[in-house]
């Protein structure tokens, strides 16, 4: 059973863990995410691409919108903070490749953001530097009166031209020849005033402003659109489905592992089932089995109490018969030796009869002779005196009356026997209860004198009960034999009390035995209590007498003190017909 | 039927009268017939008369017929002790062997021509009287007497007191051992019927046998007649798991067997029991005579007979008789 109950809890603790990671995973999993995250990488490249747009609105058609560009980098900052750190933010913490993918466009955004804002910062010099150019070339501007006063005016066009030009198509050939007009110009200088070659200075200081602030923003420009966040974003967005997908493909993974656990599931439950079932069949057949052992013991039990009812009552009978054959063989000893005896004595009388004979003879002969009847006689008279013929007739006389005792004695045992046993009345029968405790009181004789007892009896006038007297006698055969037995150490009266009380008689039995403590009492009437040695009593004597007297309707008494002896009162109802 | 032939006097014991007016009627012509009502009645009879065979009843008021043998080996040894029993109570009649040290058991109902003959030869056993002194006389006292013809030193003596033993209980066996190491005696083991006999015949210096009576009593039974006939002045001393009424009866009345015991025994019980009977044996074999005190009952067959059925049923050839 044990390793079930393992096997049991290793499943659950399965089912447990992979519905856990399920849920787990299912979360990840979830719709709405993926959703976000991916309108929020979209929203990123929108935002991306608004940028450039506004960054060639500004490059090429130089508006001055700024605000707008700073805006978007916000925009683009804060959605961006709003991937990485919430949307993402599990996913980025848990896969490589998306981190990965993540700071690649942080670093791309942070580097693009630097170079539009050096863009920016150009692009405003730049719009500066054109609208100082624009004033210098006034018509009546300084260096057009210059141009004017010293004919320049072919050299500055070209200037203008090739500036436009390079403005126009920033290569290197036409900032050459942008330059070659430029050190043109500077080679004459020298032959100016002061003042002329101040506003030249100027003017070419603008130019070279210019120049250098166009190629800056150009260049910022370049580098800001060359950044590479729309493919970092490209990147971020395929490792972000990429990562979904394994996600998806994990959460397939639990899902098909837990249907497999469910499979097995069921199938240790249908084992289980079975093997419950055939347990449960077992245990049906087992419970069977036992309950018709205990039935079989029970039978047993009841036997062998019968059995032992049964040798009880061999036991007593045998204990009763032995006692009366005791009782018996006193006086056939005697009868039995005075027969041998009175055969002895007629032999020696017979000496004396066969004188008589004789002289007899010779009176009747019909020539008799006095003489010989005279010696005859004489002899005879000397055979009476030898064998002492009245001592051996007054012997004879004495054994014969000893005998004829000795028969009587016999004979009584026997009658109380046949009175004990009742074998030739009805079981239940109207009688007195004295001549039961009479009878009884023959029968345990021998208890009685060989431990010494003198019977008492203190009978009062008592009305016959219907009862079954074969069983009372055998009450009180046990109740007089255990009494007696008690007294087996100095004897003792045993007195026998009867009376009459409301509708009962009440028959006391009153040893001066060696009594029973408290727990002698409270058992003796046990089946198979007894205080006898082992092999001496079958502890089934009393248990039978209590049996007797319940059947009767009667109650059994019992007061007893340690050493001192023991009563044990029966009361019987006058009038309760015994029904065993 | 002479008063001369009344050389012997008997004493029955019985509370029922009638039992005495019929024993008397039996051996008035040939005896002085004493009769007591009770045991009290019969140590009075005692103290006043000479009595060779005194006959008791055992169940008796007051006092039991066990007790009253004892009482009368203890103070009358030369009174042969005769009890009247009909076998009921067994604890009485081990008792009576080993206290009472009896002659016989009589049954009841008896018959006249049996019981004539027992008194017979009790009153005439009754004549070999124990010496003051030999029954008196401690072990060691006994033994120089016995041996003191032979002028050998106590020593040897000593050793030449030999025990046979027979039984197959082997905790009993290292007890006796044991106990006939501590007091110098020579031991003969042996485990079956006829070892026993054979050892016993062969060595004189064997005095007294124990014998563990084994499942079937007849044979120790028939083993302790033969021993007894064979070696009058050997006495035998019989263990048994449970004693029994009738084999005790059987034991005294066919082998006179010493004691009766019931196993287990306590060391020092055995050892007492062990020196008296040294005691009886070497009073035996000082005087041949006072053996008659101690016969058996014959037995009903004769003694070639008894060793043959004997060695038959242990399938041993007769070579070893």
């Amino acid at each position: 059973m044990k390793k079930y109950v393992i096997s049991l809890l290793i499943l659950i603790g399965i089912g447990i863990a992979l519905a856990y990671f399920t849920i787990k995973q299912n979360i990840l999993l979830d719709d709405n995410v993926y959703l976000d995250t991916t309108e929020s990488i979209r929203n990123l490249k929108l935002i991306d691409n608004n940028t450039n747009l506004l960054l060639f609105n500004i490059r090429h058609e130089n508006k001055t919108n700024y605000s707008d560009v700073e805006q978007l980098s916000t925009d683009i900052s804060e959605e961006f903070d709003n991937l990485r750190f919430e949307a993402l933010f599990e996913e980025i913490e848990s896969s490589p490749e998306l981190d990965t993918a993540t700071i690649n466009f942080e670093s791309e955004l942070l580097e693009k953001q630097q170079h539009i804002k050096e863009f920016i910062d150009n692009h405003k010099n730049l719009i500066e530097a054109n609208s100082t150019f624009f004033e210098t070339i006034q018509e009546d501007s300084p260096i057009n009166q210059i141009t004017e006063e010293l004919g320049l005016n072919a050299d500055i066009i070209s200037i203008n031209i090739n500036f436009y030009r390079y403005l126009e198509d920033n290569t290197l050939e036409n900032k050459n020849n942008l330059n070659d007009d430029i050190a043109h110009i500077e080679g004459m200088i020298e032959n100016y005033t002061e003042d002329q070659q101040a506003v030249i200075y100027g003017y070419i200081r603008t130019l070279s402003d210019i120049i250098i602030f166009s190629e800056e923003t150009q260049e910022h420009f370049a580098l800001a659109i060359d950044q590479q966040t729309n493919a970092t974003l490209n990147a971020l967005e395929a490792a972000y489905v990429n990562f979904h997908n394994s996600a998806i493909e994990k959460s397939n993974t639990l899902k098909n592992a837990l249907i497999i656990y469910g499979l097995i599931l069921l199938v240790l439950l249908i084992i289980f089932a079975y093997l419950l079932r055939q347990q449960y069949a077992n245990l049906e057949q087992q419970v069977s089995d036992r309950t018709e052992e205990i039935q079989q013991a029970y039978t047993d039990l009841q036997e062998s109490q019968e059995q032992l009812i049964q040798s009880e009552k061999m036991a007593s009978l045998g204990e009763m018969v032995a006692g009366v054959a005791h009782e018996i063989n006193t006086p056939l000893g005697y009868v039995n030796s005075n027969i041998s005896t009175i055969q002895l004595n007629i032999n020696d009388l017979s000496h004396i009869i066969g004188h008589v004979r004789k002289i007899y003879a010779e009176a009747r002969s019909p020539n008799r002779s006095n003489k010989k009847i005279s010696s005859l006689l004489s002899a005879t008279l000397k055979s009476y005196v030898e064998v002492q013929a009245d001592e051996i007739f007054d012997e004879s006389q004495q054994l014969l009356d000893d005998s004829q005792h000795g028969l009587d004695e016999i004979s009584k045992l026997v009658t109380s026997l046949k009175d004990f046993s009742r074998l030739d009345r009805q079981s239940t029968d109207e009688i007195d209860v004295h001549d039961c405790i009479e009878s009884s009181l023959k029968i345990a004789t021998n208890h009685i004198k060989e431990n010494q007892v003198i019977v008492k009896r203190e009978f009062s006038q008592l009305p016959n009960i219907i009862c079954t007297p074969s069983k009372l006698n055998q009450l009180f055969l046990n109740i007089i034999t255990n009494a007696s037995q008690a007294m087996k150490k100095d004897g003792g009266e045993l007195r026998i009390k009867t009376q009459v009380k409301d509708d009962s008689v009440i028959i006391a039995f009153m040893d001066q035995g060696t009594g029973m403590d408290e727990e002698t009492m409270h058992k003796m009437f046990d089946p198979f209590f007894t205080s006898k040695p082992i092999g001496e009593g079958t502890g089934l004597g009393m248990s039978i007498a209590y049996k007797i007297v319940q059947a009767h309707g009667g109650k059994i008494q019992v007061k007893s003190a340690l050493n001192k002896g023991t009563t044990i009162a029966v009361q019987l109802p006058i009038n309760q017909s015994s029904d065993s | 039927m002479t008063d001369n032939s009344k050389k012997y006097s008997v004493l029955f014991v019985d509370d029922e009268k009638r039992i005495l007016t019929a024993l008397r009627s039996i051996f008035r012509r040939e005896y002085d017939v004493h009769i007591a009502n009770s045991g009290k009645e019969a140590l009075d009879i005692l103290a006043n008369n000479n009595i060779n065979v005194i006959v008791s009843d055992q169940r008796m008021p007051n006092m039991l017929g066990n007790e009253l043998l004892a009482e009368v080996h203890k103070n009358y040894p030369n009174t042969m002790r005769l009890l009247l029993t009909g076998f009921m109570d067994k604890e009485a009649i081990v008792k009576t062997i080993n206290e009472g040290e009896i002659y016989r058991f009589i049954n009841k109902p008896w018959r006249n021509d049996e019981i004539h003959e027992i008194i017979a030869e009790a009153a005439l056993a009754s004549e070999f009287e124990i010496s003051h002194s030999a029954s008196a006389d401690k072990l060691s006292a006994t033994t120089e007497a016995s041996v003191s013809q032979a002028s050998s030193n106590q020593a040897k003596a000593q050793r030449d007191l030999s025990i046979l033993m027979m039984g197959s209980n082997q905790d009993l066996r290292n007890q006796i051992r044991l106990l006939c190491r501590q007091h110098a005696f020579n031991i003969y083991g042996t485990q079956t019927i006829p070892q026993a006999v054979g050892v016993a015949s062969a060595k004189p210096t064997i005095g007294v046998a124990i014998i563990e009576l084994p499942v079937n009593p007849e044979e120790a039974m028939m083993t302790i007649n033969l021993l007894k006939e064979k070696r009058p002045e050997l006495i035998s001393i019989v263990l048994a798991e449970e004693t029994d009424a009738e084999t005790a009866v059987e034991l005294i009345n066919s082998g006179q067997v010493f004691r009766y015991l019931a196993k287990p025994l306590e060391t020092s019980q055995l050892e007492k029991v062990i020196e008296q009977a040294f005691i009886r044996h070497n009073t035996l074999k000082s005087d041949i005579k006072i053996q008659q005190r101690y016969k058996v009952k014959k037995s009903s067959r004769t003694l070639t007979e008894g060793i043959k059925s004997l060695f038959s049923s242990f399938g041993l050839t007769s070579k070893h008789v």
